[in-house]
């Protein structure tokens, strides 16, 4: 049984079909990521899938669970945590706040959440230790995303779905985010990554969803969507391959 | 110079109860971004469960947590049948929620309990405190300390307390606090809850001291706003500070201008302080147009 299973999910927004029918699975301690151009449907179908945004039709199983048309705090607990494209840090808390404010999801009171705080900062070398007392809204834009990476981790989640997250980055600050996303896998936690930027993608992940007008254009391995001839038109238009010689 | 102390003191103790009033209206707005125009309604509601406890024979200052939770209960039901549905539509729609809520309580108390003023009268209630040659009314010192305790509490819930945690995440991000687990629905109904205690509680220690009667409220709303806005919208240390700066400003016009010129005098300080900080005294810059995230 995958992970999480997504059935023929629909959305529409008045007139305007975001997402069609889009079906695929990710199976246990996989990376997955969803791309696509602008307008493709990722943001939607993301949403549709942490219980922001409610599917016109369709089924989502987490675990064999069903959770389409849960609230996020539900799918929280199911075990599928996500991260924002905008990064949102609780910016005028403490680094070790962020953290904490995570781990009370399954702690009972805040010492021990703490703690539990403090032993998930392992995981980020000594970056966030270095900031444990400083507000989340001074930090840099690649601190920031750590400190939502450490949140989300702090739910002890079994799939963590990371939205855009080298946005604004630098070549050496998405390096460093796309190693972390590689370790995530080795701590036992499935990646969902939502992506524009396809060398992010290309190097860290085991298989690429490729969305396109709300609907699958292709799934495959990297190497499989690299040479796709449809994602190469979808991604620079039609004519392209022509013009690009 | 024994004046010039007498209404310092005065007025802090006076500013402290006007702390506590507003942190209630100002925790509600920084975390739910709800406007309560009934604050002042459930000030009015607070000094009507002291008085019919002191009738039953309860000192008013040991009916003041009984009142406290009394109106955390009326916040949670409050929230729950009337804001909740509100939360996602305009913030107009709050707006007349929360006006006809203050309307329904007014005519609600002038239908139940008349337009007669009730006295609270504890047997120490005229008793005055001598110190050297300041003489303070025991009731003003008593409802000064209690209140300053019950912010101090408020706090520490906020900050100790599992709650509270959900609570100051979700004001300051509130779909960031719902992904991490946390059920917006609750963290608003308790805060809710807590905002009317606040205002409660500040009734019940005002009753000793002031007439209750069923449109007392509207002047504890206009005060609590001034303070709240005075202070930073949504900052908690801006509730007691502006509490205590509105504090002083009654009591120093009422003697030095005139009793009748007090709101004179602390609305004209309001004006001139939005004009130089829109953002009020501990409000973040553009926290005007917002709300500060405390």
């Amino acid at each position: 049984m995958p992970l999480l299973q997504i059935n023929s999910i629909k959305k529409s927004f008045g007139g305007l079909k975001a997402v069609k029918d889009v079906s695929f699975s990710i199976e246990r301690n996989e990376i997955v990521s969803v791309v696509g151009p602008n307008g493709a449907g990722k943001t939607t179908l993301f949403n549709l899938l942490t219980g922001f945004i409610k599917p016109d039709s369709g089924e989502i199983t987490m675990n064999g669970r069903r959770i389409e048309g849960c609230n996020p705090e539900t799918v929280c607990r199911a075990g599928f945590v996500r991260t924002f494209q905008s990064s949102r840090v609780f910016p005028n808390m403490s680094v070790l706040d962020n953290v904490t404010i995570g781990a009370l999801s399954r702690c009972n009171d805040v010492a021990s959440a703490r703690r539990e705080a403090l032993s998930i900062f392992d995981f980020f070398g000594s970056r966030l230790h270095d900031y444990s007392d400083r507000a989340a809204g001074t930090l840099s834009w690649a601190n920031r995303t750590r400190v939502e990476i450490a949140r989300a981790l702090a739910c002890h989640p079994t799939l963590i779905g990371l939205d855009e997250p080298t946005a604004g980055m630098n070549p050496a600050e998405t390096n460093e985010i796309s190693e972390l996303i590689v370790k995530l896998r080795t701590e036992g936690v499935t990646v969902l990554v939502i992506e524009h930027d396809m060398s992010l993608v290309m190097r860290v992940s085991d298989r690429i969803v490729v969305l396109h007008h709300g609907e699958l254009l292709m799934q495959g391995t990297p190497p499989e969507v690299r040479g796709n001839a449809k994602v190469m038109e979808a991604y620079l238009g039609n004519g392209s391959s022509s013009t690009a010689n | 110079m024994d004046i010039f102390l007498q209404l310092l003191l005065s007025g802090l103790l006076l500013g402290g109860v006007y702390g506590l009033l507003s942190l209630g209206l100002t925790l509600v707005f920084g975390v739910t971004r709800i406007v309560n125009f009934a604050h002042g309604e459930f000030v009015m509601l607070g000094m009507y469960l002291t008085y019919f406890l002191w009738q039953l024979g309860f000192d008013p200052y040991l009916a003041a947590p009984v009142v406290f939770f009394a109106c955390f209960a009326v916040g949670v039901v409050t929230q729950h049948l009337l804001l909740r549905k509100t939360l996602t539509m305009p913030h107009l729609v709050q707006v007349f929620v929360t006006l006809g809520i203050s309307v329904v309580m007014q005519a609600g108390a002038q239908l139940l309990f008349t337009s007669n003023f009730y006295f609270v009268r504890p047997s120490y209630g005229n008793a005055m405190v001598e110190i050297g040659n300041i003489r303070l009314p025991l009731t003003t010192i008593i409802a000064a300390v209690l209140a300053l305790i019950g912010t101090a509490l408020v706090h520490l819930f906020l900050k100790k307390t599992h709650t509270g945690a959900a609570i100051r995440a979700t004001a300051q991000d509130p779909y960031a606090a719902n992904v991490v687990g946390i059920e917006i629905k609750t963290v608003y109904a308790v805060t809710f809850g807590v905002g009317i205690g606040c205002a409660g509680l500040a009734g019940a220690l005002l009753a000793p001291i002031y007439p209750v009667y069923p449109t007392v409220g509207l002047a504890y709303s206009l005060i609590s706003f001034v303070v709240v806005v005075l202070g930073g919208l949504g900052s908690l240390p801006g509730a007691l500070i502006g509490g205590l700066v509105v504090g002083l400003l009654e009591t120093f016009s009422a003697y030095y201008i005139s009793p009748e010129a007090k709101e004179a005098t602390y609305f004209t300080i309001f004006i001139i302080v939005l004009l130089l900080r829109p953002a009020g005294l501990l409000g973040l810059r553009g926290s005007e147009t917002m709300g500060a995230n405390h």
